[in-house]
């Protein structure tokens, strides 16, 4: 099965494809950094710490 | 047997539309048909129908009738069979919520494909069509198994059928006839985007939408570069397509919730000067015609808010409801949300009607032509034509007569009818010859009058005509 019929007869209109290669983009490195973020935001409200304190 | 190829379905080069003996067919390549088979055998097709999101579909896989079509359409191997859609509408024909609702089959769709890794290939409003009252998609051609599942392609094409006219109506008083019968497939961002000031293209419900694709838009029309690399590399993550998925759905929604009819017909049920027992003896009259004639369709023109298209509705009648009025047909198509009745409700001016318009002036037929009642119900409306439109009675007389396939009923409204004197407040009295007589005689050359009955408490008459 070819995949690849999209753009095939309409205009795609570049912007609104640009801008949601944007989003994907933002979300994957969102998305592969999530656990550095997430702990970061912990480390700096003292979650982590809590937590560890009542363990 | 006779195929006759549907003129706007030219453009998918996956397959087209024809009607062959009254039913709609469709024909369609070897890729698309797996594609669908491919859904098809997932359950999803069978559930999409039965939900109405998309059009009633069959597979054609044997017998005499694909041998048949095969024989008639030699380069075509797939055939589907679709339910009949009543009457076929286009955007310019709709209201506010009408194209709202539209774009949120199309997304909810959208949505739907993803979760099982297809997409739709394009999103024109003119893929989506209303069945009592709830909108449905019928191009099935367009679904497709993109590579990249985190982007969706159509998304320009549908800013510009949905969000664009809905914006430019929100902010600019914009009617969806002037946006879309002008630039059949909408308009282009930068003509868009002219509408609106520089400070004002910041406003959070344009800058997302407008304002950002445009200035991306920009600066990729300066690079000449393809990049359609990109373009056909493989994700799999749907999130972020599907987040904005979502967030354009609930801005529809929203934009459709904003909009508050206040048309002067839309509250002609308050004003008129019925009185309870008028009321109802027209009801029941009109309804004792519509029960013993079963004309099968009806065309109720200058409909107001729907009234009689419900009533013609419960006389078992698939009902086209059409009025000049924008908001009168906005709180139709509200009625119809809340009591789903087999109506279509239509903003077709009868003075202008819908012309035949797209390519070839065949693509998308006028409001005449796609129309072919059994009858038509022209109930108070007489009035306005002759002084609103300054049209002559012999030209209602023929345009009745071209409307309807066999019957008409008309309430004729005399000239001392309070609402007749309402109408020429201001106006310099020409009707002096409109009177029931002149008018029956008008009608007398086209059609048989077959029943007359004052409406009791009022001085207007029901007349119901047969075209000769």
């Amino acid at each position: 099965m070819n995949p690849l019929t999209t753009l095939a007869y309409i205009d795609p209109m570049s912007g609104a494809v640009v801008l949601q290669l944007i989003i994907a983009f933002i979300a994957g490195v969102g998305a592969f950094f999530r656990h550095t973020i997430i702990g970061g935001i912990k480390r700096i409200f003292g979650f982590g710490r809590q937590q560890d304190a009542s363990s | 047997m006779s195929v006759t190829r549907v003129a706007g379905s030219f453009r998918d080069p996956s397959g087209f539309v024809f009607l062959r003996n009254e039913e709609v067919f469709r024909s369609i390549d070897d890729q698309c048909f797996e594609t669908l088979m491919q859904l098809a055998d997932e359950g999803n097709l069978d559930d999409w129908v039965e939900r109405q999101l998309i059009v009633g579909t069959e597979f054609i896989e044997e017998g005499p009738l694909l041998d048949d079509l095969k024989r008639e359409l030699p380069e075509t191997q797939h055939f589907l069979r679709h339910e009949r859609i009543p009457l076929v509408t286009y955007p310019y024909e709709w209201t506010v919520s009408m194209l709202a609702d539209a774009g949120i089959c199309t997304l909810d769709l959208q949505i739907e494909l993803l979760e099982s890794g297809h997409s739709l290939k394009d999103a024109t409003a003119y893929n989506v069509q209303f069945v009592n009252g709830k909108p449905t998609m019928i191009d099935v051609a367009s679904i497709e198994r993109p590579s990249r599942l985190d982007v969706w392609f159509a998304l320009g094409q549908f800013l510009q059928m949905f969000v664009y006219p809905l914006l430019l109506n929100k902010y600019r008083g914009w009617d969806l006839r002037s946006y879309f019968v002008s630039s059949l497939n909408g308009r282009d961002i930068e003509s868009v985007a002219k509408s609106f000031g520089l400070l004002e293209r910041f406003r959070p419900g344009l800058f997302l939408d407008l304002t950002l694709p445009l200035w991306l838009h920009r600066m990729s029309e300066k690079k000449q570069e393809s990049k359609r690399d990109v373009l056909e590399k493989k994700v799999t993550n749907t999130a972020p397509q599907i987040a904005n998925l979502k967030r354009l759905r609930s801005k529809l929604q929203k934009l459709a919730a904003s909009y508050k009819p206040s048309g002067v017909w839309s509250s002609y049920t308050n004003i008129c000067n019925y009185d309870d027992e008028a009321d109802s003896a027209k009801k029941q009259l009109v309804r004792d015609i519509l029960t013993r004639s079963q004309p099968g369709e009806v065309l109720d023109i200058g409909c107001n808010t729907g009234t009689y298209s419900f009533l013609a509705a419960e006389c078992g009648a698939n009902v086209t409801s059409v009025d000049g009025d924008h908001d009168a047909i906005e709180i139709l198509y509200r009625r119809l949300k809340d009591n789903p009745a087999s109506i279509s409700p239509l903003v077709v001016d009868l003075a202008n009607p819908s012309p035949s318009i797209g390519f070839m002036n065949v693509e998308r037929p006028s409001f005449l032509d796609r129309s072919q009642p059994g009858c038509v119900m022209a109930l108070a409306l007489m009035h306005h034509l002759l002084v609103s439109a300054n049209m002559s009675m012999d030209a209602i007389a023929d345009q009745m007569h071209s409307m309807t396939n066999r019957d008409l009923i008309i309430e004729f409204v005399p000239t001392d009818d309070s609402m007749f004197e309402r109408l020429m407040k201001f106006r310099v009295d020409l009707f002096q010859g409109v009177n029931l007589e002149n008018c029956i005689k008008a009608f007398d050359a086209k059609f048989e009058l077959l029943e007359k009955h004052p409406i009791p408490g009022s001085k207007r008459t029901l007349l119901y005509f047969r075209k000769k």
